[in-house]
């Protein structure tokens, strides 16, 4: 081999294409199924005009939306620059590396995305402004990433850069100050010579950066650091007295894992409220976002019910580590401790969500304005509380059981569904379209049903819930079925047929409410003793 | 022989197509200190896992304490404690925390002994657990596998990352003091001259399988290396009977033999061969001898 750095760079370009593309393919579809889905039904709805100005909002939240998913595989695929400062690379090899393949992909991806949905659904929407703004934003996080590292300063530095840049991308679409009012149609000589700059700023920034952590300089991180150990000093100096095992397992579980959902709804609350200062500031939308944040609370509380799950000391193999799995705790106690341990997590998220909520509330009371037209109906708010609860628990059932293989096969049906999907709609006839839906959705509710008796019934005969517990949880799924039949039989459905498989859907969710309290301790069992 | 505080029957484990224990026996009596010997790769840190019940046995069976650790982890675990070979712990965690929150698992924690064996290792108690080197960290988890006094100490590969002073000096003399005090304590290690200092009572595992399970003092009585001359050469030494292992050419062969002495003189006899030299072994070559390339005799002693 010719060891030149541009060899071993290609080399190394070569093996982790070889190594990630299931992860980059992974990623582009699901960055791009969100937008389809949602254009697909607009379209087979009638609802896709785009003139509608509303259209510019959608184009630049999707553009975001599809950037991100992307972006999140592709910092996976880059990994961290420190693996390759053993290898006879200099620090710009290194840099060029980690940082000009990353942006290509994320700048290809906008594009390729933006053309597929235009051809798709016959939007005319622009892609090479928002792509290459998109490859700028991405640069600066790998820099700032690469400087930084685990340096408390990346958040501050990084967060108000990126406002900035995002202000920038913003004023693209028309004023800061208020909601987009057109598309970035022409990228002028000017804007590319700014992005290319702040690129190239980027760059030498993380060679700054590599320089710097190659022999071990870390950056000083000064005054915040010393506050934050002064804090850390003093709020963990007095041990903590445990009465019995499940108080101590209950303060780990909490204190490592818990924790991370309320954090993530306190970061992303209060950033919608910051956002919204930079669009209209009408409190009526941001009650609306907040509405629709309620549900999305969902996909953070699976998140949070992964971590949750996750019974590694260190890494992320969701597989047991023998210092937590030789503790002498009754795998039914454990399993219960960490169900409890969801519920508070999931408790302080929303709580923090509704304080957020009530305070706009109350704001647009203070302030006389009017609120939405269409008020909060009354089941928002409990399907928003079971929802997280069951998307929780469900991820921290799937990553309690330690084996990568559940996440994958879901992954697997899902992926698989909505190719199927897209190719339906697009391709099929209308009567197919609607029996695919039918099927499809009915199907889902009764898998899911099947799949929590099943896990009850195995339970049950492992002893590990008790007949009561049984009883108690058919009662539960039998009274929520019975409220979300008869809200669907009051709702406004078009056809008999539509509230048929919408009630089996409904259904089959509403069983994964109860679904953890015997999935739990299988998989926590299964993964202790594997 | 006193009550076995482990009994492994016919255990065998397979991860994917790889066979790691191929029906292994053993059992372990109470008291003393048995060292479970073994090559990279050879199935000891499974057999140990087996016994705390992380792992499930997928042919056999195990019992510690008369129990299934599997079926019963709160009885068997609460009478255990366990170093692992990979010093997990968690790094958030300080010193005095990993000691509170470890403390409220077993009801006959000892905190008095645990104060002294931290001052022992010379253990900051605000100290992160992320912030300890390896030997260190070998040291905490040390703490908290002993300061309840358990009835059986398991500990994988204890030596590693610990400098020698520690692990002459303290480690031995900690796993001496558990076994003078009838508890016991099993072992995994590679490191031969520790075990032959420590151990009562030994274990071979090759392949995936008990090569040898025998006291100390036996073993090192029982194998010898023997130098003899054959009348007429030969290109392939014979295998049967007490030979172990050979190497050598010709009429001039070094041999290791297990068996007693009258016994080596009566197969030299019969090779119509002499005797050169006759020499005693260590821990280490009858380890070598054992389980490096391609044993004389296939099949198992136990």
């Amino acid at each position: 081999m010719n060891p030149s750095p541009w060899n071993v760079t290609r080399i190394l370009l070569a093996d982790m294409f070889r190594r990630n593309w299931v992860i980059l393919i992974f990623g582009f579809v699901l960055a791009i199924s969100p937008p389809a889905l949602i254009l697909g039904a607009l379209k087979a709805k009638g609802a896709l005009n785009v003139d509608d100005p509303a259209m510019i909002v959608i184009h630049v939240t999707f553009t975001q939306i599809m950037g991100m998913c992307f972006g999140v595989g592709v910092l996976q695929v880059a990994g961290w620059p420190s693996r390759l400062f053993l290898l006879p690379l200099s620090n710009r090899a290194i840099m060029l590396f980690q940082m000009v393949p990353a942006t290509v992909l994320v700048i290809g991806q906008t594009i390729l995305s933006g053309w597929i949905l235009n051809a798709l659904f016959g939007l005319n929407w622009p892609t090479l402004g928002n792509a290459l703004a998109f490859g700028m934003v991405f640069a600066t996080f790998q820099s700032f990433l690469t400087l930084f590292q685990k340096s408390v300063l990346m958040l501050p530095t990084l967060g108000s850069t990126l406002v900035l840049e995002a202000l920038w991308v913003k004023s693209r679409h028309g004023p800061i100050f208020s909601l987009p009012t057109h598309y970035w149609t022409m990228v002028t000589p000017v804007e590319c010579g700014l992005i290319g700059t702040v690129m190239a700023f980027c760059y030498a920034l993380g060679m700054y950066g590599i320089t710097r952590a190659r022999c071990g300089k870390e950056i000083q991180t000064g005054l915040i650091v010393y506050l934050s150990r002064a804090f850390s000093n003093r709020i963990g100096r007095k041990a903590k007295v445990f009465r019995n095992g499940i108080e101590a397992q209950s303060w780990f579980e909490w204190y490592q894992k818990g924790v991370v959902f309320p954090i993530i709804v306190a970061i992303i609350v209060p950033a919608t409220a910051v956002r919204w200062l930079f669009t209209d500031s009408r409190f009526h939308d941001l009650l609306e976002t907040l509405q629709v944040e309620g549900w999305m609370m969902s996909a953070a509380a699976m998140i949070g019910g992964m971590i949750l799950g996750n019974m590694r000391t260190s890494d992320s193999s969701f597989a047991m580590s023998p210092f937590l799995g030789t503790k002498p705790l009754a795998t039914t106690s454990w399993s219960r401790l960490l169900l409890a341990t969801a519920f508070r997590s999931l408790a302080w998220g929303i709580l923090i969500w509704l304080t957020v909520y009530l305070l706009v509330l109350g704001g647009s009371e203070l302030t006389g304005e009017n609120l939405p037209k269409k008020p909060f109906v009354w089941w928002h708010f409990p399907g928003q509380i079971l929802a997280a609860w069951t998307a929780m628990t469900f991820g921290l059932c799937l990553s309690l059981s330690g084996k990568l293989v559940y996440p994958k096969i879901l992954g697997a049906i899902y992926f698989g569904w909505l190719i199927t999907a897209l190719f339906v709609r697009g391709l099929a006839p209308a009567w197919f379209t609607d029996y695919f839906t039918v099927s499809t959705l009915s199907g889902c509710g009764i898998a899911l049903f099947i799949l929590t008796l099943w896990v009850w019934g195995l339970a049950l005969r492992r002893r590990m819930v008790a007949n009561s517990q049984a009883i108690m949880a058919c009662l539960v799924v039998a009274s929520l079925t019975a409220i979300a039949g008869w809200q669907l039989a009051h709702e406004a459905i078009p056809s008999e047929g539509s509230r048929i498989h919408l009630f089996l859907l409904v259904s089959g969710l509403l069983s994964l409410v109860v679904f953890p309290f015997a999935a739990a301790p299988l998989a926590l069992a299964s993964n202790r003793a594997r | 022989m006193n009550q076995p505080i482990i009994e492994i029957r016919d255990l065998k484990r397979c991860f994917g197509k790889k066979v790691v224990l191929d029906g292994v026996s053993l059992t372990i009596p109470t008291g003393g200190v048995f060292g479970l010997l073994g090559g990279n790769g050879a199935g000891k840190t499974t057999v140990l896992r087996h016994t705390l019940g992380l792992l499930a046995a997928q042919s056999g069976s195990v019992r510690v304490f008369g129990l299934d650790p599997v079926a019963d982890p709160v009885r068997t675990l609460g009478r255990i404690g366990y170093l692992s070979e990979n010093r997990e712990l968690p790094e958030w965690m300080r010193i005095h925390q990993l000691i509170s929150y470890s403390q409220a698992f077993y009801p006959n924690w000892d905190p008095d002994y645990a104060e002294s064996l931290r001052n022992m290792f010379e253990l900051d108690p605000k100290a992160y657990v992320r912030a300890l080197s390896r030997g260190q960290r070998a040291r905490a988890g040390l703490l908290v596998a002993l300061a309840h006094r358990p009835d059986l100490l398991v500990l994988d590969e204890p030596s590693s990352g610990l400098d020698p002073v520690v692990r002459r000096d303290i480690l031995g003399a900690i796993i001496r003091t558990i076994a003078d005090e009838g508890r016991t304590v099993l072992f995994s290690s590679h490191l031969l001259d520790e075990v032959e200092r420590v151990a009562d009572r030994i274990a071979i595992l090759h392949h995936g399988r008990i090569q040898l399970c025998v006291p100390m003092d036996q073993i090192l009585s029982s194998h010898r290396r023997v130098r003899i001359r054959l009348s007429s050469a030969v290109s392939r030494f014979p295998t049967e009977g007490i030979w172990i292992h050979c190497e050598g050419s010709g009429h001039d062969w070094s041999v290791v033999a297990e068996g007693e002495m009258h016994d080596i003189q009566t197969e030299v006899s019969r090779l119509q061969a002499e005797i050169l030299t006759v020499e005693p072994m260590n821990l280490d070559d009858i380890f070598v001898a054992r389980t490096a390339g391609k044993p004389l005799t296939a099949e198992v002693r136990s």
